[in-house]
C-alpha cells in the first residue's frame, strides 16, 4: 500500500511518463496490484487483455504517447465510440478522439505525451468516469 | 462621362479587405489566498487555538502525516490529527475529516492535501487547505460561527463561505470550482469570481471564465449545420448545395459553413433557388476556391458614382464579415472542387439603394471561369466594368470571364439602375448578358452533378445529401436553354 501510494505521487512530480511507469500505473488502476516483476511482462500482460497492439515494442524508458494510453483508456473503460471506432477498430486516431470527447484527456495530437503529473490526472479522470466522485460528496 | 470614368477608376480601385486576429494567451500565476468571512451570532464557547481535525472516513488507499518530512501511515477512521498534517490518496480513494463543530472536507482520488491552519480565534475559525494537485470538497455549517477558510491550489484559491463547495485542480485539466449551495470566491490569474449564490443551487465555473454563466455558455454548443441554427433561407440554400453533391463542414476559425465539392447552379436554374429580394451570384466552373466580396455605398447611385466609391458596408464568407448591419448576409463560404463552386450575397425583404461594389477574387487553386451575376427582385441588373484593354467602361447583366490565381475581378452595380449610365454606356463586345453556365460549361474529366432545378427547390434538409454520379448524369439530356430533361 505504501508502494503504491508512493508510486502516484512521486510519479506526479516527474516531468515526464515512461512507458514502463504508465503500464504499471494502469495496471495498480486495473487491478488493484501489479504483479508482474518487468516491463516485458506488464506489456504481455496487457497485450493478452487487448489493451495493447500486438505489434506494440517501445522500450520501457521511451515516454507514453497519448494515442497509446487512448486505446489503452478505450478498452478499460469499454467505450463504445462513434463510427469510425467501429469500422476502423482500436486506432489511436478515433480512440483519442473519443476520450478527449469523453473529457478524460484534453485536446492534443496521439503523438504528445504526458508529464507526471499529467498522467495522473488522466487517470484521476478515468476513475471519475467510472465513478463521478467519493460517496460523500454531493452530485449535481 | 471623364467624370464618370474618374469615378469608376476610383471605385474599381478599392480594395476589399479584411483584417483578422486570433489570440489568446494564458498564464497561471501563484494567487494569493482572499478568504471570506460568514458571520453570525455566537453560539459557542469562546476558546482559542490550534484546532483538532478528526478522519472520520475512509476509502481504499489513503495516507497521512503529521508534517512535511514525517513518514507515511495509513489513514483510518477516528484518527486524530491536527494543523500542519498532510493527507495523500490512490486511485478510487477518498478520506474525509471533520473540524469540529461545523467543517467537514473530503479529499477525492488521486490528491493531496495539507491542513495549513485550523485555528480557533474566540469566535472567529480560520481554515486554509494547500491542494497540491487532486478534488477537495468542503462543506462549512457556518452557524453561529465566524469563519475564514479556504483551498489553495498551485494556480487558483477557493475563499469559502457558509457552503458547499468543491475544488477541482489537477494537470492537464483546468481548475474548476463547483458550489452546491452557498456562494464562494473563485480566484485565478488575478481575477476572482463568485461562484454560487444565498440558499442557490448547482454552479460550477471553470479557471479563465467569468463566472457559472460564462462556464455554462463556453459549454453550449450549437452545431452551425443543425437545421434549427439557420435561417430558412439559408437550410434550402445549403440543402440545395448538398442537393447538387456537395459536403457541409464548419469552419470554427472563419466561424461560417462550408462547402465543398458539388457544381454551381447552371443559368437556368436561377433565379429560382436563390433566397433574396437581391442577390449577388458568384459561379465558377473550374478546380479553385474563389470568394465572393461585396462593398456598398450607400445614397443616390449617380451621386455615389461621381464623389467615388466610398465604401460602407462590407460582406466576406467569414471571420464576422458575413453580415452587414443593413441586413446583407453570406450563408456559408464555398471552397470549390473539381466541378467548381458558387458563392451568394443575398438581402432579404428590403435592401439599401446605392453603388455596390462586387469582387470576385481566387484564394486558391487553378484557373478558372467564373460568372457574375446580380438579381434585383428576380431579374438581373447590369454590372459596369473595364474591359479587356483596362480603359474602357462596359456593361452586361452578367460576366463571365477567367480568373488567374491570386487575381481579382471587380465590377460595380448601380441600385436602382442609373438610365444615363445604361444610355452611356456600351455593352460588352461579348454579349450582354455574357453566356453563362450550363451542362456544357465543364471541360474537367470530372463531370458534374445534376440535380433537377425542382427537386433542389423541394430539398429543405442537409442530412441526406442526394449525390448524383457521373453515371447517373448521363440519364439526363440538356436542352438548347440547358435544362436538363431525362432520356
Amino acid at each position: 500500500m505504501n508502494s503504491q501510494l508512493s508510486f502516484w505521487h512521486e510519479l506526479a512530480n516527474r516531468r515526464l511518463t515512461s512507458n514502463d511507469d504508465a503500464f504499471h500505473g494502469i495496471l495498480l488502476d486495473l487491478d488493484g496490484h501489479d504483479k508482474c516483476a518487468n516491463y516485458d511482462q506488464r506489456v504481455a500482460a496487457l497485450k493478452s487483455r487487448g489493451m495493447l497492439k500486438a505489434s506494440f515494442n517501445e522500450p520501457a524508458d521511451s515516454d507514453i504517447r497519448r494515442g497509446t494510453l487512448a486505446i489503452i483508456v478505450v478498452k478499460m473503460l469499454g467505450i463504445r465510440g462513434g463510427w469510425a471506432m467501429h469500422v476502423f477498430g482500436p486506432t489511436e486516431r478515433y480512440d483519442l478522439r473519443e476520450v478527449v470527447y469523453e473529457g478524460i484527456f484534453t485536446p492534443s495530437s496521439p503523438q504528445q505525451t504526458f508529464s507526471g503529473a499529467e498522467f495522473v490526472g488522466v487517470i484521476g479522470r478515468v476513475d471519475d468516469f467510472e465513478k463521478p466522485v467519493a460517496a460523500n460528496i454531493p452530485t449535481p | 462621362m471623364r467624370f464618370l470614368r474618374l469615378a469608376m477608376s476610383v471605385a474599381m480601385s478599392v480594395a476589399f479587405a479584411g483584417s483578422f486576429c486570433l489570440a489568446s494567451a494564458q498564464a497561471a500565476d501563484t494567487p494569493q489566498a482572499q478568504p471570506a468571512t460568514a458571520a453570525g451570532p455566537s453560539s459557542q464557547p469562546q476558546a482559542s487555538g490550534a484546532m483538532q481535525i478528526y478522519i472520520t472516513a475512509v476509502s481504499g488507499l489513503v495516507q497521512v502525516r503529521d508534517g512535511q518530512g514525517q513518514p507515511w501511515r495509513i489513514a483510518a477512521p477516528q484518527m486524530l490529527i491536527s494543523e500542519g498534517a498532510e493527507l495523500r490518496t490512490g486511485p478510487h480513494s477518498s478520506v474525509t475529516c471533520v473540524i469540529p463543530p461545523d467543517q467537514t472536507f473530503t479529499l477525492d482520488r488521486l490528491g493531496t492535501v495539507r491542513v495549513e491552519e485550523a485555528a480557533r480565534h474566540g469566535n472567529k475559525i480560520t481554515t486554509d487547505l494547500i491542494m497540491k494537485y487532486g478534488r477537495t470538497h468542503y462543506d462549512i455549517e457556518a452557524a453561529g460561527l465566524e469563519h475564514e477558510a479556504s483551498i489553495i491550489s498551485p494556480s487558483s484559491t477557493l475563499a469559502v463561505r457558509g457552503t458547499n463547495v468543491t475544488l477541482f485542480d489537477q494537470p492537464p485539466f483546468k481548475p474548476e470550482a463547483i458550489s452546491y449551495t452557498g456562494r464562494a470566491s473563485f480566484l485565478y490569474n488575478r481575477a476572482t469570481v463568485s461562484v454560487g449564490k444565498k440558499n442557490g443551487a448547482f454552479a460550477r465555473a471553470l479557471a479563465g471564465t467569468n463566472g457559472a454563466a460564462d462556464t455554462a455558455l463556453n459549454e453550449t454548443v450549437i452545431d452551425p449545420r443543425y437545421a434549427p441554427s439557420l435561417s430558412s433561407a439559408d437550410q434550402s440554400l445549403l440543402a440545395s448545395e448538398v442537393a447538387r453533391g456537395a459536403v457541409l463542414s464548419y469552419d470554427p476559425i472563419a466561424n461560417i459553413p462550408v462547402v465543398t465539392g458539388g457544381r454551381p447552379q447552371y443559368d437556368s436554374e436561377l433565379p429560382a433557388g436563390l433566397p433574396g429580394s437581391l442577390d449577388f451570384v458568384l459561379r465558377w466552373t473550374g478546380n479553385a476556391d474563389l470568394n465572393l466580396e461585396v462593398g456598398l455605398d450607400k445614397g443616390d447611385p449617380l451621386i455615389n458614382i461621381l464623389n467615388g466609391f466610398q465604401q460602407g458596408e462590407f460582406l466576406y464568407p467569414g471571420y464576422g464579415y458575413q453580415n452587414s448591419p443593413s441586413g446583407g448576409h453570406i450563408p456559408y463560404d464555398d471552397r470549390g472542387g473539381p466541378t467548381g463552386g458558387q458563392e451568394i450575397a443575398y438581402w432579404t425583404g428590403s435592401f439599401p439603394s446605392g453603388l455596390y461594389g462586387i469582387a470576385a477574387q481566387s484564394i486558391s487553386g487553378a484557373a478558372t471561369s467564373f460568372t457574375v451575376g446580380v438579381f434585383a427582385n428576380g431579374v438581373l441588373v447590369n454590372e459596369y466594368y473595364f474591359a479587356s484593354d483596362g480603359v474602357s467602361l462596359i456593361k452586361s447583366t452578367q460576366v463571365t470571364r477567367t480568373l488567374q490565381p491570386g487575381q481579382l475581378f471587380s465590377a460595380l452595380v448601380p441600385i436602382p439602375p442609373v438610365g444615363l449610365l445604361e444610355q452611356l454606356t456600351p455593352d460588352d463586345p461579348v454579349g450582354n448578358p455574357n453566356p453563362g453556365i450550363g451542362p456544357g460549361s465543364f471541360n474537367n474529366a470530372v463531370q458534374p452533378a445534376a440535380v433537377q432545378p425542382a427537386a433542389v427547390q423541394a430539398s429543405t434538409s442537409v442530412a441526406h445529401p442526394a449525390v448524383k454520379t457521373a453515371a447517373q448524369t448521363s440519364r439526363y439530356l440538356p436542352t438548347k436553354n440547358g435544362v436538363l430533361v431525362r432520356r
